[in-house]
């Protein structure tokens, strides 16, 4: 274990915040299309659009992230933290991943099979499926509960990383950060210590 | 480095404040579920409706909480096959009439059978215009009617075209959220 806590490498601290934005956006145009469909269908339509397309680019960032974490070698949880958080952040980390990966699926396969082309960027055509409206509802309830509990997740993984950056002292903010200097924070980590 | 370490703290503040803000304005649309049947009136009526391009027939009206309301239409030429096959045949039209004050019609919506599934439309009253085209938003809503051929009034349109009355009653969701398949099943006319 590193108790300097390193950043992570550029590209995953890149991927999350893009994440982070999709995620938000995601959210901001399902409820968008839910509060002004029945007024602007066609503007409701638009959002839900540019919603699939989102949600492609997550399940494709999700993917590089996963790549990368397996494939880069990232920094390891801090020694101050007890290990049965440890444990508990990995299960979110893998809950969180879990979710991004099946909430854009489970959105392709409700529609795909119910007879809806989904081009991406208007484009690049996703493959159909057979028309089967039952599964359409099953993926449909698969979408909207795992959305619910992304977000529960979401909010769980941001207070327990503002909990240990603000209350155990422990800055692991800063090390998922994009700003420069990010990198040289185990420096400050030491010293902020050292100092106690 | 105070200010850098404020700066991501504050951005994961902000975005947990919207997440939370958005989940609750998502679930304050899905507030109680049921049905009660209420009098029916002008609305509920069955009535020939041939100003919007082709002749229809109210066989249902779907009554919200907050006072507005959707009238269901149907192909008036369909009933006839709806009654012998039990199903819904390909070109069958439905609209649905939005009313936000008793009378006055709003945004009309429209769906007809294309194959097994349905494309979809919406235009303003005064302004009739029944072009289809599948459409997203619309199949992941009717999504949830997946055991009634994505029609979630179906049971009130069966009841009409067998013969019964206009369906009358009261989906106490909020807003557009469809109600349980079963308020749908209560609410047919007998």
């Amino acid at each position: 274990m590193n108790d300097s806590l390193p950043a992570y490498p550029l590209p995953i601290r890149v991927l999350h915040w893009l994440t982070v934005i999709l995620v938000a956006g995601l959210f901001a145009l399902a409820a968008g299309n839910g509060l002004i469909a029945e007024a602007a269908p066609d503007l409701g339509e638009m959002l839900v659009v540019v919603h699939i397309n989102l949600g492609f680019f997550v399940f494709l960032a999700t993917l590089a992230r996963l790549a990368l974490r397996f494939g880069v070698t990232g920094p390891g949880p801090s020694d101050r933290a007890r290990t049965s958080l440890h444990i508990l952040a990995r299960t979110v980390h893998g809950l969180l991943y879990a979710g991004l990966l099946a909430i854009p699926v489970a959105g392709y396969v409700k529609l795909a099979s119910l007879g809806f082309e989904i081009r991406i960027l208007g484009t690049v055509p996703l493959p159909g499926l057979p028309f089967d409206p039952s599964l359409a509802r099953v993926a449909r309830d698969t979408h909207a509960g795992v959305a619910l509990c992304l977000l529960g997740l979401v909010v769980l993984h941001a207070a327990a990383a503002a909990l240990h950056h603000r209350i155990d002292g422990i800055p692991v903010l800063r090390r998922m950060s994009l700003w420069p200097g990010a990198g040289r924070m185990g420096v400050h980590y030491t010293a902020r210590r050292d100092s106690r | 480095m105070q200010g850098t370490a404020r700066t991501p703290f504050t951005v994961l503040l902000l975005f947990v404040g919207t997440a939370v803000a958005l989940w609750l304005i998502v679930m304050g649309t899905h507030y109680a579920d049921g049905a009660a049947e209420i009098g029916s009136d002008e609305a509920a009526a069955t009535t020939l409706v041939s100003q919007y391009g082709e002749d229809v027939v109210a066989y249902a009206t779907v009554r919200r909480s907050d006072g507005t309301y959707r009238r269901m239409l149907v192909s008036k030429w369909a009933l006839e096959p709806i009654a012998e096959a039990g199903s819904v045949p390909e070109g069958t039209r439905i609209l649905m009439e939005t009313y936000y004050r008793p009378g006055v019609v709003s945004t009309v919506f429209h769906a007809r059978k294309s194959g097994s599934s349905w494309r979809y439309g919406s235009f303003q009253a005064a302004n009739p215009d029944l072009a289809t085209r599948s459409r997203a938003s619309c199949l992941s809503c009717h999504a949830e009617a997946a055991d009634t051929d994505l029609v979630f009034t179906l049971p009130s349109l069966f009841a009409f075209a067998a013969g019964g009355g206009a369906s009358d009653f009261v989906c106490e969701r909020g807003g557009r959220s469809p109600c349980d398949g079963l308020v749908y099943q209560q609410g047919v006319a007998q």
